[in-house]
């Protein structure tokens, strides 16, 4: 049962999971997840490939519907691998969509996503073709898209997965500095460990499929830091 | 070498041309079997009011009925799209009425709607639209559903994702569409003038005997082909911009 709260509170979780299970007819994708997150907490999940991760996020967005428990979350917005940025809209526009989608006229769309773009340092790409622009931009154009939906819960599923270590970190960066000026819920979902260590606050690992949870570390963690390669460790032996 | 890229089809379609001339002119072919094309461009020339007021009808049928065509085409693939119902129910009926030779009821048209623009405007259309729908529908149907599912977490209702994303999405295949479309048009034309028609290129195509006329009228009736083919990559150079850019 997915459940969109009607009434944002202070206290109450932005997103809970209850001895959640799914199934995809006879594969099982996830079983008895048990997880919350707080308002304005960012929480990573990492495990293997097809243990359940992306499943998680089309749960909690309401994409789809579990098998068995409960899923009770705030309006979430998804920003999936693929940056699936429109080649028909420049990249303000792109940002825009949302706005759009909920009735706003375009000239007021592009005003308010504008103030974005400049405040995020992304001002001199507004009017660029998607294709014109390198893999990081278009992810930053993307993330900026899933802000302007202007849901209290963001959902990055292996956000920067596709591109080179350093436009990584680079990206790890601007996204906790974005996060920083647009408070917001986060649920990240990557294959990096040291990742979701460095961007979120709590850091679940998933076992392979069926995924459960099978630990959690907290976060926030400097790169290179003992703490992240200890933490980074028991992570990777817990996903074994 | 960008320009010999460019205008290849010129070099191949001049020594076509020659080739043509030669054969005609070494063989001595006489002319009602097969005219040289010094003979073709001749009667272009010596019958220019007839070809032209001639051609004029037919572009008319020809533009009449393609835009009928791409009018109806997308209205029923944006149908049959948003609704499964009917795509259920009409589909397969769209697909059997192509086994219908047009040839076959052409004269019924004529017989119903009369002699004049209707009748070959609604044979154009009905050549035309089907490469329109199929590809169209195609070109919704395979839209990645990884945007529907962020749409619909972006505030997208059904029609929001079809204006937003599958519409625009879906221009490369309706454009190809588009293109065949008109490469069927200027054919279906004339074949509607055929069924039933005193006027277009059909008529100087009717004397078979005077092969440099008939020439002629085939050479404007490929130009006209040849251009609507033209207008409609242009336009999607114009509405499309980005399938150019595809890959990158």
């Amino acid at each position: 049962m997915v459940m969109a709260l009607a009434v944002e509170s202070t206290t109450a979780p932005a997103v809970r999971m209850q001895r959640v299970g799914h199934r995809y007819g006879v594969l099982e994708t996830l079983r008895d997840v048990t997880l919350q997150v707080g308002p304005g907490e960012a929480l990573g999940i990492v495990g293997q490939s097809g243990c359940g991760k992306s499943t998680l996020l089309s749960l909690i967005a309401g994409l789809e519907a579990p098998s068995t428990g409960s899923v009770i979350a705030q309006p979430a917005a998804l920003m999936p691998q693929k940056d699936l940025l429109m080649p028909w809209r420049s990249a303000l526009d792109n940002a825009c969509i949302a706005l759009q989608n909920r009735g706003m006229r375009r000239s007021e769309a592009r005003a308010r996503a504008w103030g974005l773009f400049d405040a995020l340092g992304l001002e001199r790409f507004a009017r660029a073709h998607t294709w014109e622009l390198s893999g990081g931009i278009r992810q930053r154009v993307a993330f900026v898209r899933t802000l302007l939906a202007e849901t209290p819960v963001l959902l990055l599923d292996e956000p920067f997965g596709a591109l080179d270590q350093i436009t990584r970190s680079e990206l790890q960066d601007w996204l906790c500095e974005a996060l920083a000026s647009e408070p917001r819920t986060l649920v990240l979902v990557t294959h990096d460990v040291e990742e979701a260590l460095v961007v979120c606050d709590r850091v679940l690992a998933l076992s392979p499929r069926p995924g459960t949870v099978v630990r959690e570390e907290p976060g926030r963690l400097r790169r290179s830091s003992a703490r992240l390669a200890e933490a980074r460790a028991r992570l990777l032996e817990a996903l074994r | 070498m960008r320009v010999l890229r460019r205008t290849g089809w010129v070099v191949v379609l001049v020594l076509l041309i020659a080739a043509w001339q030669l054969f005609v002119r070494w063989r001595g072919i006489p002319n009602y079997l097969l005219p040289a094309p010094s003979d073709v461009a001749r009667a272009l020339v010596d019958e220019r009011g007839q070809l032209a007021s001639a051609a004029l009808v037919t572009l008319r049928e020809m533009l009449a009925g393609y835009a009928a065509a791409v009018a109806f085409g997308l209205a029923a693939a944006i149908g049959l799209h948003l609704s499964d119902a009917a795509r259920r129910a009409v589909y397969p009926l769209l697909v059997a009425s192509q086994s219908v030779p047009v040839v076959a009821i052409a004269p019924l048209l004529v017989i119903y709607l009369g002699f004049g623009l209707a009748p070959k405007v609604l044979i154009v259309a009905l050549v035309c639209f089907f490469p329109i729908t199929v590809n169209a529908l195609d070109g919704f149907r395979s839209v990645d559903p990884e945007y529907r599912r962020m749409m619909r977490t972006l505030h997208a209702d059904r029609t929001a994702i079809f204006r937003r994303v599958e519409f625009p999405s879906a221009l490369p295949g309706i454009f190809s569409g588009m293109r065949i479309a008109a490469s069927y048009a200027a054919v279906a034309a004339l074949f509607a003038e055929f069924a039933g028609g005193q006027q277009g290129l059909a008529v100087p195509m009717r004397d078979q005997l005077d092969t440099p006329l008939v020439g002629a009228a085939v050479v404007l009736l490929a130009a006209m082909a040849l251009a609507l083919f033209a207008a409609v990559v242009l336009l999607e150079r114009v509405v499309a911009p980005w399938t150019r850019h595809a890959g990158r």
